[in-house]
């Protein structure tokens, strides 16, 4: 029948050293949501593409949903949960301007956008709009046609400047 | 709106959050991740469940053998047919019963311990068939002799013809006779494919067993009310012992009507007797759960030397799919799209929802009114181009005018129609009949090419479902909301807040809105019919004013003593009573409180001598019905009111490849009041996306009765790199029965998109395509047979 | 009836880490074993149900083949870059020896068509070894007449040409692909046009050219053509080739060729919404595009 063989992956989760065992075929995401409880993770397709599961491995935005978890043994996994800012309501300038722009509908896609957002702020912190538009294209929304996520994203890099300046 | 708080309104102008972009009311749950959708749901012990599926178009179940699978440890239940109460009709069933109908229909499901358990279970699972002929093409299915199956429902012939589920015919003047006398009868087919909502999404149902053998069930569904009536049904289970819950929706668009998927997922549970979760992949969402009904739409007119429209006649034929689950009712929106927008004289219309061995069609973003725009919109700019007259001109010489009659009998107020179109003309010009006077993209010798084009329509919203709505006044002056309001991402919740918290004067922080708590939940308010149609925020924004005004009246009655003042001269705002006539004459909101040391403790308590603080609000607008030979409405309106909406696009057309490029879109729309003008505008541009998606590139493909193209790679819905910039302009034209005059947002301006887009590529190129979706391959088509002309 | 005994559901056991070439084509040897390289397409494989006999996953990270390198003996004519069979996109576009090289900029424009969290795993092994034609990499890679250094039990390392692994994929199903390397020289070019439904997404038709101009008469000297997402598996255009070979690139001319191309091609595979005849028509059309673009670029140099 069913093999029962657990692999053992160590990594660091938002800052927190976890040690788990996986079966060979567990992907990241069903780690994250079934063992690790990081809702935030989404699902939306079978074989990548949407985006909604997308997740920081040592920085770089990949599909949870594609990434065996004994992949990721010795890296650092970020997730929205692991998102912090100093500011209002400790959210983070990204979340700030997500918020305020109406960047978000039904807000499935959002943990994505803005992960993949932090991810390139991280190395650009002065994007022009294409490229945001490459760095949110592998996340897709149904709800806001774009626009105000793009919009949020530049007003996050001007935040963020703003306060590197200080 | 009552005259007393619209006086009000101008007391307390400045505390109206009415008009304000107030920042959505669940964005931060949003932003941090913390927004608890149906998929997050996580029970102690729950099961995941996966159902197993036809592989044809049309089969009879011969034999299905669970007993292998039953062997396998972790395997806690199956469900089949037999677990159903029998229902020969023509809803969906939970499971197939005898036949399965469609491809991908459920035929057996598992629940297990975990997943990959199910998987397995379901392997191990052994059906035998006998593949049946079937139909797809609704053309064929209702054509008598033509059909391979000779009926999809044998069971039930509602109507002439056969597989027709529904004809609606709407009869006024004589539309034959007056094609002979017109100057110019101009007669064109239009179709539409399967279109999916994709909310990004799945159909998702966690199911739990409570202990008075009733089940909960939280849902990915429009609305807690309809999946525990339907559920009911389905399990012949009372429905006071089903308790649906909605938490956030992550996307909606008329989708997860599933209550059929719903019933497998309790059955499982209730037979498991552990909570069961129940995801459907993607392509199961896409293949075996209700899509846009695709369409073919012949519309014939007559025209006079004025270029005016004398006669019309349609006949619209809806694919259904296999059974009726909410379809054969929204047809009757085919007919509202018809009616909605122009003013013909002689008006025949002739609308069929067809079973075909598809899966079930079902309501999607306007549903129908989508299908039935394109056409007529289509066909306006074919007639106006032939009479060689502006477009816009023509449409505004045929279009209803306020306080006019549409052809059904209703009489239309609050419209818009030519005020849309005035706004989008002022802000993007058309260019008039091909020719092309906005500068063309020159350095690449004129490969693309640019055009314009410009559609009307109006969306309707009708009634029929009853909302209720509760309040109740804390001492603090706080306003607990609870009411089953469903949040897609539309933003009802904060529309809801907002117009609680300006009927009481008070921020919108002082509003507990209790579905942003505990999701919304048919067991903890008052009858809803959900978020669709367009009638969320009026219905529910009506019902929570009245329900406001009489806790009101409560508390004006009980400070009418200690004031020293009639009640009916009392009212309540900013946290305080006060006289109407004399502002002095008031009290505090917790004066009107008592307050108590809670025993053996040292906090303190308040409560209300006698009954609390609660008002109760119904909103229940009866609808009327259409008379089954002229289509004429008895017993009142079928809508309550008509939003108009007009929208002109600017597009790129690759003349060697085909390729369409959607450049711009300016979109008027009356929203009569926009309680949140941020909020309406995310409606429109959202809507116009998703629209343009299914104008360029989505369709849903059928081979062999089959979908072949259920992914994303190969159903693509627009990335961030496809969609066009989008100008939303809002109309306020108030609505006299509408919460503060508005009236709702979400759907409208999906219905311009297609048409505007296809008109624009006639712009640019001469060419007509009449087809949805306008793919590379048609346009080519189309130029091949223009030069060939 | 199916066997009963037959696990049908994508159920690995282990994941082997050989930490050499040897021990990693041993592991191969068995039916039941996978290379797993950036997995972005092989759990997908697994999802559709293709994988369910498959018990061993080979982790191919410990082998050191994440690197991009110019080869160590290199003449002022050629130059000849070095890319590891587990590098990713993203690895590859980020490098100098790529970057702002006309010869490359074809490789460049077929991975910036993948999204980010795709280029960030998706290795150019993975996207050979998947040999299919609706990738955009290797018919790029196709077109810049790469070769292929794969380990096998019997050979050890070997070099082949990227066009006799097209010609037969199935055959090197249990080897490992190490290194891939292509070189360039001066006056020569490359390029890569893409046809989608949308703006982005997997191709209707795409083509990829590489072109090197004579230095002095500026004729055609070397052309290669590749087509992709047309046919099963990615086709070059030999006889196109051919007649440009040694031509002026004279935009008449180029359109002239490429006219005939439509007919060279056979067994046209549609697409959803591109049916076979939509194909051919706009094939000419991409082709023209490619060789231009892959011309002037040559010509800029
Ligand atoms: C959402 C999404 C979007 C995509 N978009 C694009 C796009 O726009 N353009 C494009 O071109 N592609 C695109 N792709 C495809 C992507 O490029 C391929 O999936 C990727 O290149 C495969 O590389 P990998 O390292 O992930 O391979 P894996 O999935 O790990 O492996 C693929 C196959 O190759 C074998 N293999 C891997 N490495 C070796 C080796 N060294 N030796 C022998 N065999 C090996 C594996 O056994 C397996 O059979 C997309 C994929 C997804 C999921
Ligand atoms: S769930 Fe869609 S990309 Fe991972
Ligand atoms: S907000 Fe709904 S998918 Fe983006």
């Amino acid at each position: 029948m069913l093999n029962e063989t657990r692999i053992k992956v160590r990594f660091i989760l938002n800052g927190e050293s976890r040690n788990i065992e996986c079966m060979a075929a567990d992907t990241l995401f069903d780690t994250l949501r079934d063992s690790l409880g990081t809702m935030s993770v989404k699902q939306g397709c079978d074989f990548g593409g949407c985006g909604v599961c997308s997740v920081l491995l040592d920085g770089r935005p990949v599909y949870s949903c594609l990434m065996p978890t004994w992949k990721v043994e010795g890296s650092k996994i970020e997730t929205l949960e692991g998102l912090k800012g100093k500011e209002l309501m400790n959210l983070d300038a990204i979340q700030q301007a997500f918020a305020t722009n109406f960047a978000q509908q039904c807000g499935y896609c959002t943990p994505a956008m803005i992960l993949n957002a932090k991810a390139l702020l991280e190395r650009n912190p002065n994007p022009s709009v294409d490229q945001i538009k490459d760095a949110l294209s592998g996340v897709l929304c149904r709800c806001t046609g774009y626009m105000p996520i793009v919009e949020a994203v530049m007003q996050a890099a001007m935040m963020r400047r703003k306060k590197t300046q200080v | 709106m009552s005259s007393t708080s619209q006086e009000q309104n101008l007391l307390f102008k400045e505390k109206t959050l009415v008009g304000v972009p107030l920042q959505k009311v669940d964005s931060i749950l949003k932003v941090t991740g913390k927004a608890l959708y149906t998929k997050d749901v996580r029970l102690p012990d729950m099961l995941h469940a996966k159902i197993k599926r036809c592989p044809y178009p049309h089969a009879r179940i011969l034999s299905i053998d669970t007993s292998k699978a039953e062997q396998i440890p972790g395997v806690r239940a199956i469900v089949t047919g037999k677990d159903f109460p029998v229902q020969q009709n023509e809803d969906t069933p939970a499971v197939a019963f005898s036949e399965a109908l469609y491809a991908n229909q459920a035929v057996v499901a598992v629940a297990a311990d975990q997943r990959r358990t199910s998987e397995l279970a379901l392997e191990m699972i052994f059906v035998e068939y006998e593949p049946l002929p079937w139909v797809t093409d609704p053309e064929i299915a209702m054509t008598p002799g033509k059909t391979p199956t000779k009926i999809v429902h044998p069971s039930e012939t509602w109507y002439e013809d056969p597989n027709v589920g529904r004809h609606i015919k709407i009869r006024k003047g004589d539309a034959s006779a007056s094609f002979k006398e017109c100057d110019r009868v101009i007669e064109e087919k239009y179709t539409t494919g399967m279109v999916s909502h994709f909310q990004l999404e799945p159909v998702t149902f966690v199911a739990q067993p409570d202990p008075d053998g009733g089940v909960s069930v939280w849902a990915t569904s429009s609305g807690p009310h309809k999946t525990q009536y339907e559920l009911s049904r389905y399990l012949g289970m009372d429905a006071d012992k089903i308790r649906a819950k909605v938490p956030f929706l992550g996307g909606w668009f008329g989708s997860k009507e599933e209550c059929h998927v719903a019933a497998i997922c309790a059955k499982l549970a209730l037979k498991a007797d552990r909570p069961v979760k129940l995801e459907l992949s993607r392509e199961e969402t896409l293949t075996a759960t209700g899509q846009r009904h695709p369409s073919v739409i012949t519309v014939k007119d007559g025209i006079n030397k004025g270029g005016k429209i004398v006669a019309r006649q349609i006949r619209a034929i809806f694919n259904g799919g296999a059974y009726s689950s909410l379809g054969n009712n929204v047809v009757i929106n085919a007919v509202l799209g018809a009616v909605s927008v122009y003013d013909i004289p002689n008006f025949h219309m002739d609308c069929y929802r067809v079973y075909t061995n598809e899966q079930p069609g079902t309501p999607m973003r306007g549903p129908i009114g989508f299908q039935i725009a394109w056409a007529i919109e289509c066909q306006m700019e074919r007639i106006a181009n032939e009479l060689g007259m502006d477009p816009v001109e023509f449409r505004l010489k045929n279009v209803l005018k306020e306080g006019s009659e549409n052809a059904i009998g209703e009489l239309m107020e609050s419209i818009s129609h030519d005020k849309v179109l005035e706004q989008v003309t002022s802000a993007m010009k058309l260019n008039g009949q091909g020719k092309s006077s906005i500068p063309q993209d020159s350095t690449q010798e004129n490969k693309w090419v640019r055009g314009r084009g410009v559609a009307l329509s109006a969306k309707w919203a009708p009634g029929g479902s009853p909302h209720q709505a509760m309040v109740r006044v804390k001492e603090s002056g706080k306003v607990e909301v609870w009411v089953d309001v469903v949040e897609n991402g539309q933003g009802i919740y904060t529309g809801i807040t907002q117009i609680v918290a300006s009927e009481f004067g008070i921020p919108s922080t002082d509003i507990l809105l209790m579905p942003l708590v505990f999701g919304s939940d048919s067991s903890m308010s008052g009858l809803s019919g959900g978020a669709s149609a367009s009638r969320q925020l009026v219905n529910l924004g009506n019902a929570v004013l009245e329900a406001s005004s009489n806790a009101k009246k409560l508390m004006a009655e009980r400070a009418s003593k200690k004031l020293g003042v009639p009640s009916h001269d009392l009212d309540v705002r900013e946290g305080r009573v006060f006289s109407k006539t004399d502002f002095r004459r008031s009290l505090k909101i917790s004066e009107l409180f008592l307050r108590a040391p809670i025993v053996g403790y040292r906090t303190v308590a308040s409560f209300t001598e006698g009954v609390e603080f609660v008002g109760y609000g119904t909103f229940y607008f009866r609808q009327g019905k259409l008379d089954p030979e002229t289509g004429m409405t008895i017993g009142g309106r079928i809508s309550p009111f008509y939003m108009s909406t007009a929208q002109i696009a600017e597009v790129s057309v690759n003349v060697e490849t085909g390729q369409v490029r959607v450049e711009k879109i300016v979109a008027a729309a009356d929203v009569g009041v926009a309680i949140n003008p941020d909020l309406a505008k995310g409606q429109i541009v959202g809507s116009v996306c998703m629209a343009m998606g299914a104008a360029t590139s989505e369709e849903l493909v059928f081979k062999d009765g089959k979908i072949i193209n259920a992914n994303l790679a190969d159903y693509e819905i627009p990335s961030i790199f496809d969609v066009p910039l989008v100008i939303p302009i809002l109309v306020e034209n108030p609505l006299q029965n509408g919460p503060f005059g508005a009236k709702s947002a979400g759907e409208p301006s999906m219905f311009p998109t297609a048409p505007a887009i296809r008109n624009a590529i006639h712009d640019a190129l001469g060419i007509w395509v009449n087809d949805l979706p306008i793919t590379s391959e048609r346009v080519l088509e189309a130029l091949q047979k223009l030069r060939e002309n | 009836m199916r066997d009963l005994e037959l696990n049908m559901v994508f159920d690995p056991s282990e994941v082997l880490r050989p930490s050499s070439f040897q021990d990693a084509v041993e592991t191969l040897d068995s039916s039941d074993s996978k290379i797993v390289a950036g997995n972005t397409s092989l759990y997908s494989l697994a999802r559709k149900g293709r994988l369910e006999n498959i018990k061993k996953l080979v982790d191919i990270s410990k082998l050191g083949i994440s690197y991009i390198k110019e080869a160590e003996s290199q003449t002022s004519e050629e130059k000849k870059i070095l890319v590891g069979a587990g590098t990713t996109f993203q690895e590859i576009t980020s490098s100098s020896l790529i970057n702002g090289r006309p010869e490359y900029a074809g490789l460049k424009e077929a991975l910036n068509k993948s999204p980010p969290q795709i280029r960030n795993v998706a290795t150019i092994g993975g996207s050979i070894c998947s040999a299919v034609s609706f990738y955009d990499l290797p018919i790029v890679l196709f077109a810049l007449g790469t070769t292929l250094k794969f380990f096998s039990k019997k050979e050890g390392e070997h070099l082949i040409t990227i066009d006799s692994f097209f010609q037969n994929p199935a055959l090197y199903g249990k080897s490992l692909l190490i290194e891939c390397q292509f070189s360039s020289s001066p006056n020569s070019a490359s390029s890569f046009v893409k046809l989608c439904r949308r703006m982005s997404g997997y191709a209707v038709a795409m083509t990829a050219a590489r072109i090197k101009l004579d230095r002095t008469s500026r004729e055609i000297d070397d052309i290669r053509l590749v087509i992709g997402a047309m046919t099963k598996t990615p086709q070059r255009l030999n006889q196109v080739e051919e007649e440009l070979r040694h031509k002026e690139p004279s935009i008449e001319t180029i359109t002239r060729m490429c006219e005939k191309s439509a007919d060279l091609v056979h067994d046209i595979i549609p697409s959803v919404h591109a049916s076979t005849a939509y194909k051919k028509r706009v094939l000419p059309i991409l082709l023209r595009e490619a060789i231009t673009t892959a011309v002037e670029r040559a010509t800029e140099r």
